[in-house]
């Protein structure tokens, strides 16, 4: 379980969530992408590692997205082993599982499948 | 334990209070269907917030014994005695893995089995099986299929309250056919996200046969949390209607109310978008997110109009050593105040004098407050005594009710704590040795069904409990025989019949023949009586023979503070409790030295008795030449102390006397004066015997 920020030279950020992605470390993300938000015109959010995930992540990671897109920036997920989790998760939660929140609120969904992440 | 869990299980355990208590109202009424309804939404709570807080095992019991209720509901099953017998059994075997979650013990897994066994008997085979009641019953027939549409808009606390909203949803699934749409709108950008909060709402069309019942009990355990609105779009009536048109799209949403009709004619106006909708028809979320934009526009203005629905009346959960904090934290400041109080009368400083006084008022005020904050209802506590006398009425073969009275008197929670187990045992005793065997009661001409009740009131700054039983009442002889048996008295002893029945009271007395399951263990009614004075009260019995018993047990409101009188012998301070005190009168020399019969006072024509504290305490030094009596009264007798000077009314914080003062039997606590002088509370009701 955890919560790491790759800062690589010359690259942009990622951060990697593992393990239990739930409420108790809601705010500890917040913050995490928050100290970059400025810094960096893009970010990943990478979780390929997840073994639990909640809606209150999901939730946050589209905040985060509404508010890359309001500074005309980016921000992807990469779900890799975790896409499954992911899907059910979103599917079981009323999101398209594959074509994300029936909103369309932001320019691009962060979980539609094979447009902004590697799942 | 993480405080979810916590928090689940002292909810658990309030919701099996209630249960229990639901389920022997049923058994009385067993027609009542709203407690049909609220046992079932008990068990339906317990099943839900255990799974979701991972009490496996509990919710998988639980979840049996929800269904059988759940026939029971719709009429499937009838509420019979060994229902409400196997449910009780139930309830006490949730109980148990509540309690072995708690401790970490393990429960005896076939108990649980065969309750759950003997349950599923109670239910009739579905097809071929044993008619109930013998007559056949006519078939039931297939249950209609309804839409409905379901808006589930939590409150911002619900996932901080630990509730995992997408459980619920996968427990609408799974009731029909189900499509759920979340509404992702209220997601603010992050900047303003409080990340704990849930700001996503939701929308669904279910398709069941399961009833709005079953709809309903999904969310039947964030009602709180949550706004939800069901709303019934289809059902069968509107398929058997040969005159149904089919209505179009536009005219459905105008129906419900879905939108207005202005919206809709703008909406026909613009061909584009009604047929963008079209084309995207297959993703149904896109028809009802325009859909729902308008309802939740509807829902908003309702909101507004009656704006106070938002206000809601909120509690709080406080562990108790917060609260026994709290109040001796006040009774330290109550102790200080007084300092304050009377250094500013010593110093005649006018300015510091209103500020004691300003102090003493907000004191006074914060005392009241955080004492009405400690105060429960012995309602709760008497509930639990309705389960004892079934059970152990059933067990002994008796037929005894018990009836109830005074259930929202308020007591101070130690107290409460402290007062059940005298109470079970009073009760118990009352079943075994007191209430007859049916047959007895009717030789004596008795009704067969013989009656406890219990009762609470309040007299002043006492609560009086009275445990009344119509039984055989307490046989003076026997017990006298016994006593003399016992060398508790001489044979010769000249007693009254009072004094006879309360030597029950005595240590070692017991009179049943032989030894019961019930009581008899060798407690008896002097630890009983131990314990009430443990909490500064007092045990009172009145019997007749043949007649029934009553037990009347005077209770202080609350055992950390009281009003008390103080009053000076010699150098010292003692406090008599003010609920008790009457009146105060002078004691002249002369009086007291014509009074020839011993100490004894004409008050308007009463005789009353009373006793020199100086002598009782062997304080030697020359009493004043006016000496005042204060008039004490208890269960009806009054009784006069003598003390040299009465101060006035104190409020007094009890501070309990160390071991070493343990023997000092009529000394209930100390208090410490203004001027850290310390005062001795003086138990009236010991130096009465």
């Amino acid at each position: 379980m955890g919560i790491r920020m790759n800062k690589n030279k010359g690259k942009q950020p990622v951060l990697v969530l593992e393990g239990d992605v739930d409420i108790s470390i809601a705010a500890d993300i917040k913050t995490r992408i928050m100290d970059v938000m400025n810094e960096t015109d893009s970010l990943t959010v990478d979780l390929g590692g997840v073994e639990r995930l909640d809606i209150s992540c999901v939730q946050l990671l589209c905040a985060a997205n509404r508010s890359f897109e309001k500074k005309s920036k980016r921000l992807n997920v990469i779900t890799g082993k975790g896409d499954s989790l992911c899907r059910t998760l979103l599917g079981s939660s009323g999101y398209d599982a594959h074509d994300g929140c029936p909103e369309k609120k932001c320019r691009a969904c962060l979980w539609k499948k094979g447009d902004r992440n590697d799942g | 334990m993480d405080a979810h869990k916590q928090a689940f299980i002292e909810e658990a355990y309030e919701l099996l209070a209630e249960l229990e208590r639901s389920l022997l109202e049923l058994e009385d009424n067993p027609g009542d269907m709203a407690m049909v309804g609220q046992v079932f939404r008990a068990m339906h709570t317990i099943k839900g917030s255990g799974a979701m807080f991972g009490f496996e095992d509990i919710a998988a019991f639980t979840h049996n014994v929800e269904n059988v209720f759940d026939q029971v509901r719709s009429g499937t099953i009838p509420v019979t005695r060994e229902l409400v017998n196997l449910t009780l059994t139930a309830r006490d075997h949730i109980r148990e893995l509540l309690d072995a979650s708690v401790s970490g013990k393990t429960v005896n897994e076939s108990r649980g089995v065969d309750i759950v066994l003997a349950l599923n008997r109670l239910v009739p085979l579905e097809n071929g099986g044993i008619p109930q009641g013998g007559k056949g019953e006519e078939k039931k027939p297939a249950p209609d299929m309804v839409t409905y549409r379901i808006r589930f808009k939590p409150h911002q606390d619900l996932l901080a309250h630990g509730t995992n909203p997408v459980l619920l949803l996968s427990e609408l699934r799974d009731l029909g056919d189900c499509a759920v749409t979340a509404h992702t709108e209220n997601i603010p950008v992050l900047e303003d996200m409080d990340p704990e909060g849930l700001y996503i709402f939701w929308d669904a069309v279910l398709t069941t046969d399961k009833g709005l019942n079953a709809v309903r009990d999904v969310f039947i355990f964030v009602e709180d949390d949550a706004d939800i609105t069901i709303e019934t779009i289809l059902d069968e009536d509107d398929f058997t209607s040969a005159e149904m048109p089919r209505p179009k799209l536009g005219e459905i949403l105008l129906k419900h109310g879905d939108i207005s009709g202005e919206a809709l004619h703008q909406a026909l106006g613009s061909q584009k978008r009604i047929g963008e909708i079209l084309v995207e028809e297959k993703i149904a979320s896109r028809a009802s997110v325009t859909a729902a934009l308008t309802e939740q526009n509807q829902i908003r203005k309702r909101l507004e109009q009656r704006g106070e629905s938002a206000a809601q009346i909120s509690s709080v959960r406080v562990p108790s050593e917060k609260l026994d904090h709290l109040v001796d934290l006040v009774g330290e400041l109550v102790t200080v105040q007084a300092r304050l109080s009377q250094k500013a009368a010593k110093q005649g400083d006018p300015d510091l004098v209103a500020i004691a006084e300003d102090v003493e008022s907000l004191t006074s005020g914060l005392r009241d407050n955080a004492m009405s904050i400690r105060m429960l209802q012995i309602g709760t506590t008497f509930a639990t005594f309705k389960r004892l006398v079934r059970d152990l009425s059933g067990e002994l073969g008796k037929r005894i009710e018990l009836t109830t009275a005074g259930g929202e008197t308020e007591l101070d929670k130690t107290v409460i704590d402290q007062l059940k187990d005298p109470l079970v045992h009073i009760i118990r005793n009352a079943v075994d040795h007191a209430i007859e065997k049916p047959e007895e009661r009717l030789a004596a001409g008795k009704d067969a069904t013989g009656t406890i009740q219990l009762s609470a009131e309040h007299s002043g700054a006492h609560v009086l409990i009275r445990i009344r039983d119509d039984g055989k009442g307490l046989d003076p002889q026997v017990i006298r025989k016994k006593a003399v048996e016992k060398g508790l008295i001489p044979a010769d002893a000249d007693l009254e019949e009072n004094e006879i029945q309360n030597l029950i009271f005595a240590p070692g007395f017991s009179t049943a023949a032989a030894i019961t399951d019930l009581s008899g263990r060798g407690v008896g009614m002097d630890v009983v009586k131990k314990s009430i004075e443990n909490l500064r009260g007092a045990i009172d019995l009145v019997s007749r023979k043949g007649e029934g018993t009553t037990i009347t047990l005077k209770l202080p409101l609350t055992l950390a503070i009281i009003d008390g009188l103080l009053v000076q012998i010699g150098e010292g301070f003692f406090v008599l409790p003010l609920s008790s005190v009457e009146e105060c009168v002078e004691l002249t020399e002369s009086q007291r030295k014509s009074s020839k019969n011993g100490n004894i006072l004409n008050i308007r024509g009463d005789i009353v008795p009373y006793v020199r504290l100086r002598d009782e305490y062997d304080i030697r030094n020359k009493p004043p030449a006016l000496e005042h009596v204060v008039i004490m009264e208890t269960f009806g007798k009054r009784v006069g102390f003598v003390v040299d000077r009465v101060i006035g009314g104190h409020q007094t914080v009890i501070k309990n006397l160390g071991g070493a003062f343990r023997d000092a039997k009529d000394i209930s606590g100390a208090t410490i004066l203004g001027d850290g002088t310390v005062a001795l509370i003086i138990d009236v009701n010991k130096i009465m015997e």
